[in-house]
């Protein structure tokens, strides 16, 4: 903590002397950061949401993982093969890779590890992944040698190596058998990252200590992979829920990086004293259409809201300036994300109003869904509201707490059109999974579709799947079951004495490129 | 009065349990699915979310679920938090040592000021000190707590840096630390009671300043700092006195809006958080909490009114 009494310190000596304990000489160094809501648990991949795996990605670590520009990247395995008929994997373990325990990895501690998230009495989410319950179905996954491990499956899937390097999974990270206790409860993380797991102390904050015999890859940093040579000695998570709260904290110098809004970085980037970095992720904002809602059947009524609403005004609003439209679910930083996924309908009132007349619209209410959490979900809504007003569409808008949206985008009733986000897919494919498919949750349920989005997940030919891509982006802009928007601008802010910080389109914290200035 | 006491405990047994089964039926009746907020709203497949339902034993009929809850209760156990895995009792227990120490500091600061406030300017009422306190509680009580606190964070830790602005540590861990932390939410807490009691203890001794004891009082010589302190002060504390006992309670139920802005890990800012992740054990679990620290400061105030109205007989 860094308390400057400077006026309270002399009194609280005179009243508290002997009680007020020396603080120790530390040439300890520590980045003081901040999570808008507690770490669910320690247990990757079956403890989880989005700030607990952000934390979990600093203690653990898989097989593979994703490098920069989303390319599957082998990070516990040196390498690994895929058979000609793309049934088996197999991967080749570095050496010299050690667990927080001192013992050193081997395929054995790997297959445990395997069987803790996709093994049939596994309580993770991740084994539905893996258990054909989604198409997906490994057959065999062993340790061959204590230096091998081999995954077999029942039907190709290129998708798998991608599937493994989830987030949500921690990668299906590989631990020591003694991260849980003799009757298989969760015990403590014993991994293989920089860091190791320090103090939790629930609602108040998470720490993570630096392991110093962490081995890391000769290659530069590479996204989640490539060589780690961890620094800062603590990473300490103060846990802080309000937005107002973190930016006074940083400003005080109680906290050195921090997640900030649009606004806070266009006042902190020119101040003294502190960096603004941002980076544009994968995370995609956009206007889900349901595809239970009557008046929004007629795609000619989709089309036209898509001519009216303009992306790049949106985005240029909600980000102060510093994002810029892309509204193709694929994200701009992906390889796939081409010429063709860059177009989307133009902003063009009069041929909305046209589109609107020739499909009979008759003043129909279109009802935008929106909540007041963090990501300008209602910023969004409010402006998409004005633009289609402007059009002529009679659009109102709900403003609704997060979980009966969710519940709204679950059933696919009691909205029109939502102002949504989808968490980063980092594979082409997914990124059009997550809206497609025959559930009602799905906003894109054009058979055709559904079909190409199921063999890109199943190719394993880079060309063919560029063709798909850009086959489902044409008919993306088509049929219009969604109005993309962009994808999300993610703001940090920091103390200059923080070095070395750069976030990625994946927007996983890399504690271990932090430095701390002298 | 151990008789009363007695009484009052048992009768608040039933009160409890209707309140139980207030609380499980609200609870169930909130919009949104508890295990599609477990998976972070983007799930990938329904068998995943009919997995999270079954861990969280969403899957079963709300009486079936209702039963578990309650013998949960009579085992002294209120269920395991399905965010955290933490056990609910001690969560609630750790998370309201915290309120309960700002709280309980807070409403001694408030009522060590606002007394002493309130009979000053009931005594010179009418006078430009009168006018001046009445104006600073109108001023306080129009500004958003919300608002006072961020404010004090950023003179006192922002401007000043005297304070933190983050983070919590209790006195029990190192005293000296653990005061600072407590200084701002203590400060901010006090002041909206300040504000509001002081009005409650003006208007009270302004309507027994003109009692015929109080005349008499000062009509056989009394000096008036013992007029105000020995007639004044107990007649006129009792509905300032009822107002401490619905604040406290309100208060130790969760000042969530403090909790918040000092990042202070309390009962209300755990119900906040309970009710956004659908944390259906903690967020009952904490209701339940809530409505027997109602019944307790409750007893408690009616057990205090005795000794400042001697009318007031418990029986």
């Amino acid at each position: 903590m860094n308390i400057r009494n400077k006026l309270l310190a002399p009194l609280l000596t005179a009243t508290a002397i002997g009680l007020v304990s020396v603080a120790p000489a530390m040439a300890e160094s520590v980045v003081r950061m901040a999570l808008n809501a507690d770490i669910r648990g320690t247990n990757p991949g079956v403890t989880r949401d989005g700030n607990t795996d952000i934390v979990h990605s600093q203690f653990v670590e898989g097989l593979v993982t994703y490098g920069e520009n989303f390319e599957i990247i082998p990070m516990l395995a040196e390498t690994y093969d895929i058979s000609e008929d793309g049934l088996t994997y197999t991967f080749h373990l570095r050496h010299g890779v050690k667990f927080h325990n001192g013992e050193e990895m081997t395929a054995k501690e790997v297959e445990w590890s395997w069987n803790r998230l996709a093994g049939e009495e596994s309580e993770s989410h991740c084994k539905n992944y893996f258990n054909g319950k989604n198409g997906m179905k490994v057959v065999s996954a062993k340790a061959l040698d204590d230096d091998t491990f081999e995954v077999k499956l029942e039907t190709p899937f290129a998708v798998f190596l991608a599937t493994i390097a989830r987030f949500d999974c921690g990668s299906m990270g590989v631990l020591h058998p003694d991260s849980v206790n003799a009757d298989g409860s969760w015990n403590t993380p014993i991994g293989t990252g920089p860091y190791m797991m320090g103090d939790h102390l629930p609602g108040r904050y998470v720490e993570l200590k630096r392991f110093p015999d962490y081995a890391s890859r000769d290659e530069p940093m590479n996204g989640l992979g490539g060589g780690k040579h961890a620094e800062v000695d603590t990473l300490h998570f103060d846990i802080v829920s309000e937005g107002a709260v973190t930016k006074t904290a940083l400003l005080a110098g109680d906290l050195d990086l921090v997640p900030i809004d649009a606004m806070t970085a266009t006042e902190l980037k020119d101040k003294p004293g502190f960096k603004v970095d941002a980076t544009q992720s994968a995370v995609w904002d956009t206007y889900l259409l349901s595809p239970l809602d009557p008046v929004l059947k007629d795609v000619r009524i989709r089309q036209a809201m898509a001519h009216a609403i303009d992306p790049q005004q949106i985005m240029a609003a909600i980000t102060e300036g510093f994002g810029k439209a892309s509204p193709s679910p694929v994200p701009p930083m992906s390889k796939n994300f081409t010429a063709v996924e860059a177009e989307y309908p133009a902003y063009d009132v009069d041929l909305a109003k046209s589109l609107m007349k020739e499909a009979g619209y008759n003043g129909e209410e279109i009802k935008i869904l929106a909540t007041r959490r963090n990501g300008a979900y209602y910023e969004r809504a409010l402006m998409a509201q004005a633009m289609l007003m402007d059009a002529g569409f009679n659009a109102t808008l709900e403003v609704v707490e997060w979980g009966t949206q969710l519940e709204a985008y679950r059933t696919g009733e009691g909205y029109a059109m939502q102002s949504f986000t989808f968490s980063p897919r980092l594979q082409a494919g997914l990124s059009f999974e997550m809206f497609t498919g025959s559930e009602v949750r799905k906003a894109w349920q054009n058979p055709e579709a559904i079909a190409l989005v199921n063999e890109s997940l199943q190719t394993g030919d880079p060309e063919r799947l560029q063709q798909i891509i850009d086959e489902l982006s044409r008919r993306f802009n088509e049929d219009v079951p969604a109005i993309g928007l962009g994808h999300r601008m993610l703001f940090t802010g920091m103390s200059d004495r923080v070095e070395g910080f750069q976030d990625w389109g994946a927007g996983v914290l890399r504690g271990w490129m932090l430095r701390v200035a002298d | 009065m151990i008789l009363f006491v007695l009484r009052r405990i048992l009768m608040s047994v039933p009160t409890l349990i209707i309140v139980a089964v207030i609380i499980f039926c609200l609870v169930r009746a909130l919009p949104g699915d508890a295990a599609l907020m477990m998976l972070g709203g983007n799930i990938d497949d329904e068998s995943t979310l009919e997995m999270m339902r079954h861990q969280l034993g969403l899957d079963q009929p709300l009486p079936v679920q209702f039963m578990a809850w309650l013998r949960e209760i009579f085992s002294g156990n209120l269920g395991i938090s399905v965010r955290t895995g933490q056990p609910v009792g001690e969560l609630i227990l750790d998370r309201f040592s915290v309120t309960a120490t700002v709280v309980l500091l807070a409403m001694a600061s408030a009522l060590a000021v606002s007394i002493p406030a309130g009979l000053f300017a009931a005594h010179r009422h009418n006078t430009r000190a009168d006018y001046a306190i009445v104006v600073a509680t109108i001023l306080k009580l129009s500004m958003p707590s919300f608002w006072v606190g961020l404010m004090l964070l950023v003179l006192f830790g922002a401007i000043l840096g005297w304070l933190p602005t983050v983070g919590y540590v209790s006195v029990s861990q190192d005293f000296g630390l653990g005061v600072t932390y407590l200084i701002l939410p203590v400060t901010s807490l006090a002041l909206s009671e300040i504000a509001v009691m002081t009005r409650m203890m003006r208007a009270g001794s302004l309507e027994v300043m003109n009692r015929d004891y109080v005349t008499h009082a000062r009509a056989k010589g009394l000096p008036e700092r013992q007029v105000l302190w020995r007639h004044v002060f107990p007649n006129a504390f009792a509905p300032t006195l009822t107002m401490v006992g619905i604040a406290l309670a309100g208060l130790l139920a969760g000042a969530a809006v403090t909790e918040t802005v000092f990042t202070l890990p309390g009962l209300g800012k755990l119900l906040v958080d309970s009710i956004y992740g659908r944390d259906y054990p903690v967020l009952q679990g904490a209701l339940l909490f809530i409505a027997a620290v109602y019944v307790v400061t409750n007893l408690l105030i009616d057990i205090a009114y005795s000794f400042f109205d001697p009318k007031v007989r418990l029986s």
